[in-house]
């Protein structure tokens, strides 16, 4: 009786809303689709805000932003495949699938965002070993078929496909180890790819140890990812919340953001920069929200055992944590590189667009993926297989 | 073995030569402008121009200058563009050229937010742009020849010839004529050192180049601007490329090479957790024996 | 130019006034820097506003459009008061030492007038101008410089008023910035100094142009700066070849090589011009006028003209009044001139009160116009605003090749004339000048054969024949001059048609023809220099014996290939160079010598009688600190006609001998004059190294477009303030001929005059704006002509419109 009803609730028929918001998720993705159409009729200048005083903009910032959110992914496989700790494998389908759907959405924006992506090829076959762009390029598009293998048994699972899926299985540990590595090689060289900017990026962000800063907030953010899809795929799909699984992650997420705070203050007080904490300017108020938003908040939300052992302040905890994140690489990558006076970026509908298209459709296929898939595990009353 | 310019800007008279010159030679189209109250035009380097003369009048020491500034890729010793060029589209050749392969190029713009300069420029306008920048007329550099810009300036403001040769008649000038320059040759060794060397009567900072100071120059900016900017730019005398490259060749590896270390430890910790484990209860405790 | 363009580089200084070789000629910088370079020369410029060539000068002074007298005045104030003059050059080679008739007269002493004017005619009687003569008819003269009636007494109370307040309070330079650069330029007063004096529209578009230039020379003079290397009174020529142009005779008061176009009046006939002539020459070497003019007449109708029929004298036209531009405009809106023939000219942009050229235009019966583009000018009777139903003029747009679709020679300013081949393929239709003029000729000499007609003759029996194209060759022969029978005299033995190699060759016997006497010989094959013969104009050789960048084997220099002219003064009374590192000639004990062709008796003996008599083309062979133009033998401040402040030099405000044109006056299109109450800033015109002259030859090209693509006016941040106008704006500029509409560019470069204002007794601020003048309506970029704005005033002895003065006011559009 309760596997067919759990059977049955996997399945349609949805409630109306449901029904609705995924319509709504599919004709934003609509949108996003035929912004990247126009892109490609019109050129990238006449669809975009950007120029040669702003060569990246929003689309570049999303795509450093959703790395490291996805590294949820690598960072729950490490704690599950690595340290042993099968308690937490319960929570790895939903946050594999986010970290896949992350990447690609990572690459579909940048097909758009390139100047020439029939070329993207062109990283295969050629390279030039300096560039950090050239090894991210190579170890995110391997990390996006690790993620696919990881994620298969979940697809396996649904389709009855036996064989397959032992197969996968037996080989998880390799895939999770080169996922790992691949990670801490693309998470960290999204800080290096900053190092060139020596002479143009504030120095309250750059420093030789961005690449040590981007891992570190990597695998902060993306445990923060495993709480915000957690908490919130259980909500809404109506699934007990592994608060304490959670709480044990909130507490890791607080240790690792205080060794973050406490670097970038030694960095900064090595360099001689301590002064420009309170130089008077809006990069300075941005400095600060990153600290209160990505670093205080978050470690005196997650070290508050009320709080962390709830599901809303998980919540509000893992989101104040990612917004953090997001601003930090928001500022790295757009407003703390110097400009020119007089020139302005305002990003065109159409950027938007797209990136909306993008989060609608990868939300869309996650909330596809939770209906038709055993994604999420058992619904409240039930037991688990 | 590399070349280089000397722009003695003291020369300069900013006819526009040399402007002129590099469309002819490229066969660069003229761009639309307007008057927007000033003799430079185009206002900046673009896909279509890839050398202007900068026009600014400046007060320095109580005296107006009209300065002139040809602006132009740097050909910098330790390009930036070239480490962060993911393809390799720019590339240095055996004779020291920065060039752009546009056989290569994916249009991922990284050589534009790398460069100190912001020389490189991208074809906005069309659906699959290039990036185009001076590329030090390397075709006719093949044949002998000097760059199109530097054969036309009528002043002798433009010279060229071996790195060690300009810097050593750079240097010669600010020593026969002190009251005549500012006493430092810009390029020498600003980011490891440009194939592009300037002398001027102005302090670099106010003609708008990234300059070799360790506090940020400040300087005042349009209303436009929403954010603080430090003014202008630094930069230092080792390359700025050269944390990226020892990162890139050193650090891949290390990387690599530290996660597979700490994975392997972390594989040990968790078997003997278990081993220990199963000691201690007797059952087998592993991920491997749970159903799917 | 005295001197010539590499020459720069030997300069001790170089002073810019009224011009801007960076921006007009921007190669001379390649030799004004190597003197800073080499020699540690200063650059002074001195121009209402720091313009690209006062970018890189040592000194700038800013001064008034149109108080380039008094500024210069205000220098040799300076000189002679602080004794900075060169006293043995003056004594020598000028006329300083001359005793001036007794009852002359100057403005100091008749508040702004020389004595002998007459109101009535606006004009001088020169009689008490006249030096004292002795005896044999010669000047009399004070060696001692002391005489009370000597030049140089003269020339010093002339110069008196000219005090450095006095320039501060006309010219509205600061006080400590005029004394900085007289001090300056002085120092090249000092025996083997030399400075170099550039100068060009700035000087001579002017009321007051002619005496510009004067004060120029007189200044050049004082110092000792003429006839050395790095010196000179080096005018910077406007087009390519102008100099050319003018050398043939194209402007309306001489023949070819600057002989005077007879006069109805002065030289009925052959026997009165040359006897005027040659009186007019005095001991100068045009006394030599009836070699040159009958050769020339030879050259034009060849057999037809002999001694008999007075060398067909009577078939050269005779002017019998004004021919000037303004002039020729005014006789077309009356109706006088019915057609027009222009050859490369677009007045419809570059003629002064254009609105009122352009109507004039409409006046005409026909026009013919040989044009690269369908200009402004060809097509006037389609311009925006022109209904072409309401023309009736026969337009006739006739399609030129371009200099470089074409062979012939060019002269620089320096006089250099240098051939080029034809390196540039011509559209289909394109033909040279030559080729239409020919071609216009033969029919033209074929219908008077036919038909008769009025005076026939002068066209029929020219000699005409440059072969079928006609080749530029064939006219540089003319040019250079041949022998037109078999000679064998004491003087010379040749055949028929050999080319003469200099022009002591000319004689006024018929046997020799030539087109321009100075350019005798540059035709004449000689070395190169490595051994290779070739017509000498043609010749690339790039020896420079004595490296001061003479280079005799590249090209030919008129006249004689002289690089420098009154190079005599390069060496003192003894023959000894003044400088030991630029010896130039000296003598060598029986003869002069050197690296430049003497401008001087070769064999003349410094140390007699005439040793000194450098000036060989002056009537005394001195120069003339003192010499007589229309409006006075000195230069002497006049207020431009349109101007914002009174006269402070003396009671008379403007030139009082300029002729003042009223046609149409007080009509919207005609020659009206403004005054401050509704024109109250001072305005003037200027090029930019990006368009060229009228504009059809750089607006239509996209990469020069993209540079300079919008009419502008340029003003102070100060008067812009005052307006309410941001930099890129478009503002309207209206004088009293009309108004234009431009982009303003606000610039430092600008300053607000400080102007002296008798009326308050204090200082006044005057604002001033510049604009170019190439723009049009037709074209790639367009825009309005800043020519609508000018006045139709001239200067007093030639009647260049005054383009770089007027008033105008200035508001947002």
């Amino acid at each position: 009786m309760t596997t067919r009803r759990s059977e049955l609730r996997s399945v349609l028929p949805i409630s109306w809303a449901e029904a609705a918001v995924l319509v709504a998720l599919a004709a934003i993705a609509a949108l996003g689709l035929g912004a990247a159409v126009l892109r490609f009729m019109r050129g990238l200048g006449a669809t975009t805000g950007l120029s040669d005083a702003y060569p990246w903009g929003i689309w570049i910032t999303f795509d450093v932003f959703i790395v490291p959110f996805s590294a949820g992914a690598f960072t729950l496989a490490a704690v599950v495949y690595l340290l042993d700790d099968e308690r937490y494998h319960v929570l790895v389908p939903p946050v594999v699938l986010a970290g896949l759907l992350g990447y690609a959405m990572v690459c579909a924006v940048l097909l758009v965002d390139l100047g020439l992506p029939h070329r993207f090829y062109n990283i295969i076959a050629f390279l030039n070993p300096k560039s950090f762009m050239f090894e991210i390029s190579w170890c995110v598009m391997l990390y996006l078929l690790v993620l696919v293998l990881e994620f298969s048994p979940v697809v396996l699972d649904r389709l009855g496909w036996e064989g397959p899926h032992r197969l996968v299985r037996a080989f998880t540990i390799v895939f999770v180890s080169a996922g790992i590595i691949l990670s801490s090689l693309h998470q960290s060289s999204l800080g290096s790819m900053w190092l060139l900017l020596q002479a143009k990026l504030h120095p309250l962000w750059w420093t030789p140890i961005l690449p040590l800063l981007f891992l570190i907030t990597a695998v902060a953010g993306g445990l923060c990812m495993v709480i915000f899809v957690s908490v919130l795929a259980a909500r809404v799909y109506g699934r007990p919340v592994h608060t304490h699984l959670l709480a044990n992650l909130a507490r890791a997420v607080a240790a690792i953001l205080l060794l973050y705070g406490v670097l970038k203050l030694a960095d900064l007080a090595l360099a001689g920069e301590l002064g420009l904490l309170f130089r008077p300017g809006a990069l300075t108020l941005l400095f600060w929200a990153e600290v209160v938003l990505g670093i205080v908040a978050p470690i005196v939300i997650f070290t508050w055992r009320k709080l962390r052992e709830s599901d809303g302040g998980l919540l509000l905890g893992a989101i104040v944590g990612l917004l953090g994140l997001a601003l930090n690489r928001a500022n790295v990558s757009m407003f703390a590189i110097w400009r020119p006076a007089g020139t302005i970026y305002r990003p065109s509908w159409m950027e938007v667009a797209i990136l909306a298209g993008a989060l609608a459709g990868a939300t869309l296929v996650f909330a596809l993926a939770a209906r038709l898939l055993p994604l999420l595990g058992p619904a409240d009353g039930e037991q688990g297989a | 073995m590399t070349k280089a310019i000397l722009i003695d800007t003291t020369r300069c008279t900013a006819c526009h030569g040399c402007q002129v010159a590099c469309k002819q030679w490229n066969d660069l189209p003229a761009e639309e402008t307007h008057n927007e109250g000033s003799y430079q035009n185009p206002i900046r380097l673009s896909a279509q121009t890839w050398t202007l003369v900068q026009m600014r009048e400046v007060e320095y020491q109580g005296k107006l200058y009209w300065s002139f500034l040809k602006r132009q890729c740097m050909q910098c010793l330790h390009p930036a563009c070239v480490s962060a060029c993911p393809v390799g589209a720019m590339h240095r050749t055996p004779e020291g050229i920065v060039v752009y392969d546009d056989s290569r190029c994916i249009g991922c713009r990284y050589c534009m937010t790398a460069c100190p300069f912001r020389i490189p420029r991208f074809e906005w306008d069309k659906p699959l742009g290039y990036i185009r920048k001076c590329h030090f007329c390397y075709d006719r550099q093949a044949e002998g020849l000097p760059p199109a810009c530097v054969k036309t300036c009528p002043s002798g403001a433009l010279q060229f010839g071996e790195r060690e040769e300009m810097i050593a008649t750079a240097e010669a000038r600010l020593k026969a004529q002190p009251s005549r320059y500012y006493p430092h040759l810009y390029g020498k060794e600003e980011g490891g050192g440009t194939s592009v060397l300037i002398l001027s009567a102005l302090p670099f900072d106010l003609l708008g180049l990234p300059t070799l100071t360790s506090e940020p120059v400040a300087v005042p900016q349009s209303a436009l601007a929403p954010f603080e900017y430090l003014g202008q730019p630094t930069l230092g005398t080792e390359p700025v490329t050269q944390l990226n490259d020892e990162l890139a060749h050193v650090g891949t590896p290390a990387i690599a090479l530290g996660v597979t270390a700490i994975l392997a430890g972390m594989q040990w910790y968790g078997r003997r957790r278990a081993r220990l484990a199963q000691e201690a209860t007797g059952h087998a405790h592993t991920t491997k024996e749970r159903k799917p | 130019m005295t001197n010539h363009w590499v020459d720069l580089k030997n300069s001790d200084c170089v002073l810019a006034i009224g011009c801007n070789p960076a921006e007009n000629h921007p190669a001379s910088m390649a030799w004004i820097n190597r003197a800073r370079d080499e020699r540690g020369a200063k650059l002074l410029v001195v121009d209402p506003r720091l313009t690209r060539t006062a970018a890189v000068a040592d000194l700038y002074a800013p001064l008034r459009p149109g108080t380039d007298i008094a500024f210069v005045g205000g220098l040799i104030h300076y000189i002679l008061e602080n004794n900075l003059f060169h006293r043995e050059y003056l004594v020598h080679y000028t006329n300083a030492s001359f005793l001036v008739h007794p009852d002359f007269k100057g403005p100091a002493d008749l508040d702004g007038y020389f004595s002998g004017y007459d109101p009535a005619k606006r004009a001088y009687d020169r009689t008490t101008w006249a030096y004292q003569l002795d005896e044999q008819g010669n000047p009399k003269a004070d060696p001692t410089l002391e005489s009370p009636q000597c030049v140089f007494q003269i020339l010093k109370r002339h110069y008196a008023r000219y005090t450095p307040e006095m320039v501060e309070r006309v010219c509205g330079t600061p006080r400590d910035q005029f004394l900085a650069l007289a001090a300056e330029y002085a120092k090249t007063g000092q025996p083997g100094k030399a400075g170099a004096v550039l100068y060009a529209m700035g000087q001579t578009q002017h009321t007051v142009g002619s005496q510009n230039v004067r004060v120029l020379a007189i200044l050049q003079l004082l110092l000792g700066n003429i006839g050395l290397p790095g010196g000179g009174v080096n005018a910077l020529r406007g087009e390519s070849n102008v100099q050319g142009s003018t050398d043939m005779g194209l402007l309306y008061h001489t023949l070819t090589s600057y002989l005077a176009t007879p006069t109805a009046a002065a030289h009925p006939s052959l026997k009165a011009y040359l006897e005027r002539q040659v009186k007019a020459a005095g001991k100068g070497y045009s006394k030599n006028t009836p070699n040159f003019l009958i050769s020339l007449l030879k050259a034009y109708w060849g057999d037809a003209a002999t001694e008999a029929n007075d060398y067909c004298y009577d078939y050269l036209p005779k002017v019998s009044g004004d021919c000037s531009w303004i002039s020729l405009f005014h006789a077309i809106e009356a109706g006088t001139i019915q057609g027009l023939w222009l050859i490369g000219q677009n007045p419809a942009v570059s003629g002064p009160n254009s609105r009122f050229e352009r109507q004039a235009l409409g006046k005409l019966k026909w026009m013919v116009i040989h044009e690269l583009f369908e200009t402004e000018t060809a097509a006037f009777w389609k311009a925006p605003g022109v209904d072409p139903a309401t023309v009736q003029t026969e337009v006739f747009l006739l399609p030129a090749a371009d200099a470089l679709e074409k062979a012939g020679s060019i002269v620089t300013s320096g006089r250099l004339i240098q051939w080029r081949p034809q390196v540039a393929a011509r559209p289909e239709l394109a033909q040279e000048d030559i080729w239409i003029l020919d071609r216009i000729y033969r029919a033209l000499k074929k219908r008077y054969q036919a038909e008769g007609g009025a005076l026939p003759e002068p066209i029929v029996q020219l000699a005409w024949d440059y072969g079928d194209p006609p080749a530029a060759t064939a006219v540089a022969k003319e040019i250079n001059g041949f022998y037109t029978r078999d000679v064998k005299d004491a003087s010379a033995t040749a055949a028929k048609g050999d080319l003469l190699s200099t022009f002591a060759q000319l004689r006024a016997d018929g046997s020799t023809a030539c087109g321009a006497w100075v350019y005798a010989g540059y035709y004449y094959p000689r070395d190169d220099g490595t051994g290779v013969i070739l017509p000498s104009c043609m010749r690339r050789g790039t020896k420079d014996p004595g490296g001061l960048g003479i280079y005799p084997y590249w090209g030919w220099v008129w006249p004689a290939n002289r690089r420098i002219i009154y190079n005599r003064c390069s060496a003192d009374s003894q023959g000894r160079p003044w400088a030991k590192d630029k010896a130039l000639i000296w003598w060598d004990g029986s003869k002069w010598t050197g690296y430049d062709v003497p401008d001087f008796g070769v064999t003349t003996d410094p140390a007699k009688p005439g040793g000194d008599d450098a000036f060989i083309m002056h009537p005394d062979l001195k120069a003339a600190l003192f010499s007589g133009l229309n409006e006075g033998p000195l230069p002497e401040h006049y207020e431009p006609v349109e101007s914002p402040a009174r006269n402070l030099l003396s009671g008379v405000q403007s030139n009082p001998v300029v002729k003042l044109w009223d046609a149409a006056r007080g009509q919207p299109i005609g020659d009206n004059l403004g005054d401050l109450s509704q024109f109250p800033i001072v305005a003037t015109t200027f090029r930019v190294t990006e368009h060229w002259q009228a504009g059809a030859m750089s607006r239509n090209l996209p990469w020069l477009v993209e540079v300079q693509p919008e009419m502008f006016v340029e003003m102070s941040p100060e008067l812009a303030r005052e307006k309410g106008i941001a930099s890129g704006q478009t503002v309207i500029v209206r004088s009293a001929r009309g108004e234009i509409r431009a982009v303003a560019v606000i610039t430092r470069r600008y300053r607000t005059l400080r102007l002296w204002d008798a009326a308050s007794n204090g200082f006044r601020e005057v604002h001033q704006v510049g604009m170019p003048w190439h723009f049009g309506w037709a074209g790639l970029a367009t825009g309005a002509s800043a020519n609508d704005l000018t006045p139709h005033v001239g200067d007093g002895n030639t009647m260049i419109p005054e383009y770089k003065a007027f008033l105008v006011d200035i508001r947002r559009a």
